[in-house]
């Protein structure tokens, strides 16, 4: 008996979009399309345009071209009508020519390319954005071998000196731009990235984001303008974010964030942040320089003395202080990093000016904070005050939900053994909790965290 | 334990017992049993599908009881590989157009990941490499674009051909 059969046009688009997540995203979009106006919509989403594999994968794993007749489809058609979609192309040399030239493509921010030949690499790479796992490889870049680099942007995990003797003197006349990029901290300021910088003998313009051990002085204005602006003599733009650090004792210079402002005098065209703070518990220095607006993805080791301001693209924020945090800082936090994502806070000390629940009558200024993206707190070192801070709902609202990275123990401190009301609300808002293995998991404590996932730890 | 039958109710009204822990593979039946305490003498009903597709159903979820549970997927990393289907799997599928959307349809109603991940491979196998007029063809597909929005879609790209 016939009876009337499911079609691929009859299943939902959710079923649809298993089906394509099977297949290439070139694959898709050459099957369907033009196909319907249905399908056409679908396969024109970002997930299937944004990424674009122009290659063929042998078994050798060899990438080769794609076939005459597709990639002529791709050319003609389906290119010129998602080419403002795409973010991401991947080509094979011998076509690169065929696709890059069939449409623009406003949005590209990633190119691949495949089987290409040294002498036109060496042509066409003016502009090269690199990671790197060491300054080493840098150094390897800069040896020769791309010497019509005029824009390098390196991002270097660690800068640390290197067994291996690598010529760090030729000079670079080619290269305009340089962005050196490093998270951790090296000491290697003077020995590694003073020297290279001095190879730049027409470096135009200049981005520095560094954190920097030293033994006697901070980084400051007339360290810049002495190490790097008296030496690249055409420097018309020099942004920077530099943290340098110094232990303390007999033999530093303990300099003040006004010293360290009135250093900046002579520099033109920027506004120039500073900030010295001292840890005394710790016998560390530290002091902060950037370029404002900042321009950074992270911000670290913020004290009580942050400057205030606003800082659009930075995601990831950490506090450290040897003195509390009060609320009104959190407060401050908020405002500067609306789109923070992760906050990590460092302080053991207590808060001072403690509100919780039996206070609150007497305390009705205290304003609710809000942070409208922020996914992840790490609260391992920090006081049991500032578990509270967010946990507590008269000052911190959860908007969504919130990896909160604390001790079990701690937890149970500040809930009163999750029985704290002022704390159930927020507490709900957690993705999960960790409980060591030997802990029974009541039911209160499950009624406590109704929506949140409980481990259990094998500890 | 194992032997432990319950009862499923086909939409065509069909009565298949099947041993609890086959029946569990689907979550959505599994989370019948668990969140909705049915005991073994009711009879659960399937109201989407029919005997005959549950039948295939009850075939490969016993065939696949032991498999182990399939990682998460994940969006950044799927596997594209769409070859990836074992032989019996292959030999299972070998089934009309019309079948083999409805086994999708109950997997996914049923929530039986490994299955819909095969059916859904089988279905890319078949997309792989055509053109869109070969899609049309093979999955019967109306083109619904009028003359004058085909021809729009023409002009759109006549630089590119001209070029």
């Amino acid at each position: 008996m016939e009876r009337l059969s499911v079609k691929l046009n009859d299943l939902s688009d959710e079923i649809l979009l298993l089906i394509f997540k099977k297949l290439d995203n070139t694959e898709v979009l050459y099957s369907f399309i033009g196909v319907n106006k249905r399908f056409n919509k679908l396969v024109h989403d970002s997930i299937f345009t944004n990424h674009l594999t122009m290659t063929r994968c042998s078994s050798n794993g060899s990438f080769d071209r794609l076939d005459n007749q597709i990639l002529d489809r791709f050319c003609s058609q389906i290119l010129p009508s998602v080419h403002h979609k795409i973010k991401w192309l991947d080509i094979e040399s011998s076509s690169m020519e065929d696709v890059l030239l069939c449409t623009s493509y406003p949005n590209l921010c990633g190119l691949g390319l495949y089987n290409i030949e040294k002498d036109i690499a060496l042509r066409i790479f003016t502009e090269l954005h690199v990671k790197l796992g060491n300054f080493t490889d840098c150094l390897y870049l800069l040896d020769g071998r791309f010497d019509s680099l005029q824009k390098l942007f390196v991002d270097i995990h660690r800068i640390l000196s290197s067994q291996i003797i690598i010529d760090n003197k030729k000079q670079l006349p080619n290269l305009k731009l340089f962005s050196l990029y490093s998270e951790l901290d090296t000491d290697k300021y003077n020995e590694l990235i003073m020297p290279l910088l001095h190879r730049m003998i027409n470096l135009e313009e200049l981005d520095l984001h560094l954190v920097v051990y030293r033994e006697k002085r901070f980084i400051d204005g007339y360290d810049l303008k002495y190490n790097i602006i008296n030496n690249l003599l055409r420097l018309n733009k020099f942004v920077f974010n530099i943290r340098s650090r110094l232990p303390l004792n007999d033999q530093v210079y303990l300099s003040s964030n006004e010293d360290c402002q009135l250093s900046f005098n002579d520099f033109k065209n920027n506004k120039i942040i500073s900030c010295i703070d001292y840890f005394p518990d710790r016998k560390e220095g530290q002091c902060h320089i950037y370029s404002y607006p900042y321009q950074a993805k992270y911000y670290e080791y913020i004290t009580n003395n942050f400057p205030d301001g606003l800082f659009k693209y930075v995601r990831e924020v950490s506090l450290y202080d040897e003195h509390p945090f009060e609320h009104e800082f959190f407060v401050k936090i908020a405002k500067s990093f609306p789109f923070m994502e992760q906050l990590t806070v460092n302080n053991e000390k207590p808060q001072k000016n403690k509100f919780d629940e039996q206070s609150k009558d007497d305390n009705r200024h205290l304003s609710v904070i809000q942070y409208p993206y922020l996914s992840v707190v790490d609260l391992f070192h920090a006081h049991d005050d500032y578990v509270e801070q967010f946990l507590l709902d008269i000052k911190t609202c959860l908007t969504t939900k919130l990896d909160l990275q604390v001790y079990f123990s701690t937890l149970d401190r500040v809930t009163n053994n999750f029985t704290r009301d002022a704390t159930r609300i927020n507490c709900g808002k957690l993705l999960d909790i960790h409980v060591p293995r030997k802990i029974l998991i009541s039911n209160q404590l499950k009624d406590y965290f109704s929506d949140t996932k409980i481990y259990c730890l094998n500890l | 334990m194992a032997g432990h039958k319950i009862k499923l109710q086909s939409n065509d009204g069909d009565i298949f017992d099947v041993e609890v822990e086959i029946a569990k593979l689907s979550i959505t039946i599994k989370t019948m049993l668990e969140d909705l305490s049915m005991n073994e003498e009711e009879i659960i009903p399937l109201p989407n599908i029919n005997s005959a597709i549950f039948k295939k159903v009850i075939q490969w979820t016993t065939h696949h009881k032991d498999d182990p549970p399939l990682p998460p997927e994940d969006d950044e990393n799927r596997e594209k590989n769409t070859n990836d289907i074992s032989s019996w799997d292959q030999e299972f599928l070998k089934v009309d157009q019309g079948t083999l959307f409805e086994l999708i349809l109950a997997a996914n109603y049923l929530d039986i990941k490994g299955l819909l991940d095969v059916t859904c491979t089988s279905v890319a196998n078949m997309i792989k490499g055509k053109t869109s007029e070969e899609i049309r063809q093979t999955f019967n597909i109306k083109n619904d674009f009028t003359p004058q929005e085909e021809e729009q879609i023409k002009k759109e790209n006549e630089w590119c051909e001209n070029k």
